[in-house]
């Protein structure tokens, strides 16, 4: 009796092949495209755990916390552009993604997460580690399913797919009960899905809608585009760039949209909103056309809405019809791709050979350059102490040639780096914008440097959120990432502490940094370099060193622990009512005080 | 900004497993408030399902509202009933009148009036449907109430769009 011939390999086999469910997931995941999956063992997904140890083209990387996983994906797919990948157990696992699944839904990260369940019939038993996990997380992705069938494992997971990445791109779960990983079905390649649910995507440059807009644009005197994330996600920077230099309108950018627009464009207006500078919140003011795209008039951009660019004609271009007119109402509202709509307006100004009103323009940059002239962003330089701003200008200074990508935790240091770290280009800048979530950065930087193993990749970090998760610094030694962690340490939690000074009458609670750990041998106890720089003059070293070295390091930066970050709109407050320095501080109103 | 007003919006959706679950999270984590909602399978072959949920809101939040449903991956179509043309909605009431009721007979009368149907019957009660739309469903609960002891239940709005939609 002759053997059996052997099974191809699951990689291998033809669509149509009958399959472990377990095999269907890391061939559906192959055959989407990924390269790179993060996540942590546990009982009910042990069998995919398997198939992964049984091939080589799916690259798994061990966090040391689930959390970790859905920030390296965020990362991953933020430098990127492509599909950030979790895979994680039933229970603890999951709930321990649920941060990293409303950061991502809110900053709209395309990203897939793998749970795994209690077998089917143990569903509903309080079983070992079982959670209502598509329940529990409903809220915080743009879709969920529990697979209970394994020949609809495979649809289920390339359409899924296909939601992370279309529309506005967010998180998309899939629950898999150990059974079904186990159960044999038939496998179906991506281009055997037919139903697929559609976006809203292109608009044609002969649309009334562009049409429309380029009428508003060719009549406005004070013009100004305000972007965000969403021309990012469009992969449209160069799209953007055209648009604005054909115009020749001035631009601000969200803190998401940071990148898509060079910093150093003297149409550039930097960063708006609470901390963004005085020239950008009073060109939001004072403008007569807002052309805003990619961008979803959030609070922290408006300030107070009933005093939001009162005399303005406003654009709206979003990829999701319920971003336009949620909270301000807009007199175009476009729903489609940001670059498809960004290209159609291009074309339409130049089929009509369209010139901005020059008397105007001029007019305008004129006033814009009064209030540039402020210089929001300038404080005072100290030879003794390290200003927080300082250091993050020194590590720009020093990093420029090499084009790095940069994560932040949050807070000061996170509004710091966004003011003084200037972006030329996309996909470079990973911050948690919607969500605010810290402890953020580091594992975003892990990610970002699966992806780019040869960039430079810094996470501008905070001494309080850094110990958030800084169990990472473990998968950055394992996995040999070089990631470097740039630690702002004030001592304090510095907005929080800011807040108190300026609202809470300087009761300052629960917000010192107490008991902090020596962040040069927690480094060495990792495996990582620790560096240290309490003096100005030892910050350039300090940043020369952690740049040289091949492996990951952690760089703890002493700063003036009393510094605050300026320019600032208090909350409630409207775009004019700018604090530019301590001393200039306005009471707040009673609403003011309910804003967060 | 518009007044507040009772919107009924009828959601067409794919019959999958959370898909109301997800239409009401949707309600409860964004502050919209449901006034009654109806849900039932209307098609087992194409796997179509037909909600039903009656919000308040001005016209401004209605649209939101409609937006942010239209996102769901399950659902098809969202058309606002009270907005369109030749829609139509209706509820469906039981009423129970017990024989011992110290005005059963003007209960009986009042029913027979409103052209209620017998649906059932036994030694101790009787019972009774009624349909019509919500204004109407509410007039006839408040006559029958005014005539003292009767159990009430209602279904909430059916409706049907004025296209055809699946």
């Amino acid at each position: 009796m002759s053997a059996p011939a052997s099974a191809p390999h699951f990689l291998s086999a033809p669509a149509g092949s009958v399959l472990l469910g377990a095999e269907i997931v890391v061939r559906a995941l192959r055959d989407q495209g990924v390269e790179h999956i993060f996540g942590y063992p546990g009982g009910a997904i042990l069998p995919v755990y398997d198939a992964i140890f049984q091939q080589d083209e799916l690259h798994h990387i061990l966090v040391r916390h689930e959390q970790g996983a859905g920030h390296a994906a965020e990362g991953y797919a933020r430098s990127t552009g492509k599909v950030g990948c979790v895979l994680v157990t039933s229970g603890p696992g999951m709930t321990n993604v649920v941060t990293p699944m409303t950061d991502a839904m809110m900053d709209a990260i395309p990203m897939i997460i793998i749970s795994g369940q209690v077998p089917t019939h143990l569903i509903g038993t309080d079983a070992f580690q079982e959670a209502d996990t598509t329940g529990i997380t409903r809220n915080c992705t743009k879709h969920n399913v529990l697979v209970k069938d394994v020949n609809e494992l495979a649809e289920t997971i390339h359409k899924c797919f296909h939601i992370a990445r279309s529309g506005k791109p967010g998180p998309v779960l899939i629950d898999i009960p150990k059974d079904v990983q186990f159960g044999k079905g038939v496998y179906v390649a991506p281009d055997e899905v037919t139903k697929y649910k559609t976006y809203p995507y292109a608009i044609a440059a002969s649309d009334p809608k562009i049409a429309a807009a380029v009428d508003l644009m060719q009549g406005a005197k004070r013009a100004v585009f305000y972007t965000g994330g969403g021309v990012i996600n469009a992969n449209a920077a160069n799209d953007l760039r055209a648009l604005v230099h054909a115009t020749g309108f001035p631009i601000t950018q969200t803190l998401m949209g940071l990148g898509a627009f060079p910093a150093d464009d003297p149409l550039n207006l930097g960063m708006l909103g609470m901390h963004g500078t005085y020239e950008a919140n009073l060109a939001m003011y004072h403008c007569d056309v807002m052309i805003c795209i990619g961008a979803r008039f959030d609070d922290r951009i408006t300030g107070k809405l009933a005093e939001f660019s009162p005399n303005s004609k406003k654009i709206h271009v979003d990829v999701d019809a319920a971003s336009i007119n949620k909270n301000v109402r807009v007199d175009v509202g476009i729903v489609a791709d940001a670059g498809e709509a960004i290209r159609a307006m291009l074309a339409e100004w130049q089929r009509r050979n369209a010139k901005a009103d020059s008397a105007g323009l001029a007019k305008w940059l004129q006033k814009i350059q009064e209030w540039r002239a402020k210089d929001s962003l300038a404080y005072e330089h100290s030879e003794t102490i390290i200003k927080p701003q300082y250091a993050i200008e020194r590590l720009a200074h020093f990093t420029a040639s090499q084009n790095p990508i940069i994560s932040t935790e949050v807070g000061q240091h996170q509004m710091w780096a966004a003011q003084h770290f200037p972006f030329y280009a996309p996909n470079r800048w990973l911050t948690s914008g919607g969500l605010g979530t810290m402890g953020y950065g580091l594992p975003a930087a892990i990610g970002a440097q699966v992806a780019h193993p040869d960039a430079l990749v810094i996470d501008i970090a905070g001494e309080a959120s850094i110990q958030m998760n800084i169990q990472e610094l473990s998968t950055a030694v394992q996995y040999n990432l070089p990631v470097k962690v740039f630690i702002i340490n004030n001592e304090w939690m510095g907005m929080v502490r800011q807040w108190q000074q300026l609202i809470h009458g300087e009761r300052y609670s629960h917000s010192y940094s107490e008991a902090l750990p020596d962040f040069v041998k927690l480094a060495e106890a990792y495996g990582a370099l620790g560096l240290r720089a309490t003096r100005p003059d030892e910050l350039d070293s300090v940043i020369a060193q952690m740049i040289a070295h091949p492996g990951p390091v952690m760089a703890d930066i002493r700063v003036d622990p009393k510094e605050n970050c300026f320019p600032m709109i208090p909350s409630g407050a409207p775009h004019y009512a700018m604090i530019l320095k301590d001393g200039d501080i306005a009471p707040v109103s009673p609403e003011g005080l309910m804003m967060v | 900004m518009s007044e507040n007003k009772l919107h009924t919006l009828f959601i067409l959706s794919d019959n999958e497993r959370g898909v109301l679950a997800r239409v009401t999270a949707l309600f409860s984590a964004r502050g919209y408030q449901i006034q009654n909602i109806t849900a039932g399978e209307i098609n087992e072959a194409q796997h179509l399902s037909c909600i039903a949920i009656t919000t308040e809101g001005t016209a401004e939040t209605i649209a939101q509202i409609k937006a942010q449903v239209e996102k769901i991956v399950a659902v098809r179509s969202v058309v606002n009933l009270t907005e369109a043309q030749g829609a139509v909605q209706r509820e469906l009431m039981i009423v129970r009148v017990r024989r011992d009721a110290p005005k059963h007979d003007a209960l009986v009368d009042t029913l027979n009036e409103l052209d209620a149907r017998q649906i059932a019957a036994d030694e101790e009660s009787t019972s009774f449907e009624l349909t019509g739309d919500t204004r109407a469903i509410n007039q006839y609960i408040a006559r029958l109430n005014a005539l003292g002891a009767v159990e009430i239940a209602r279904s909430g709005i059916v409706g049907m769009a004025p296209v055809k939609l699946h």
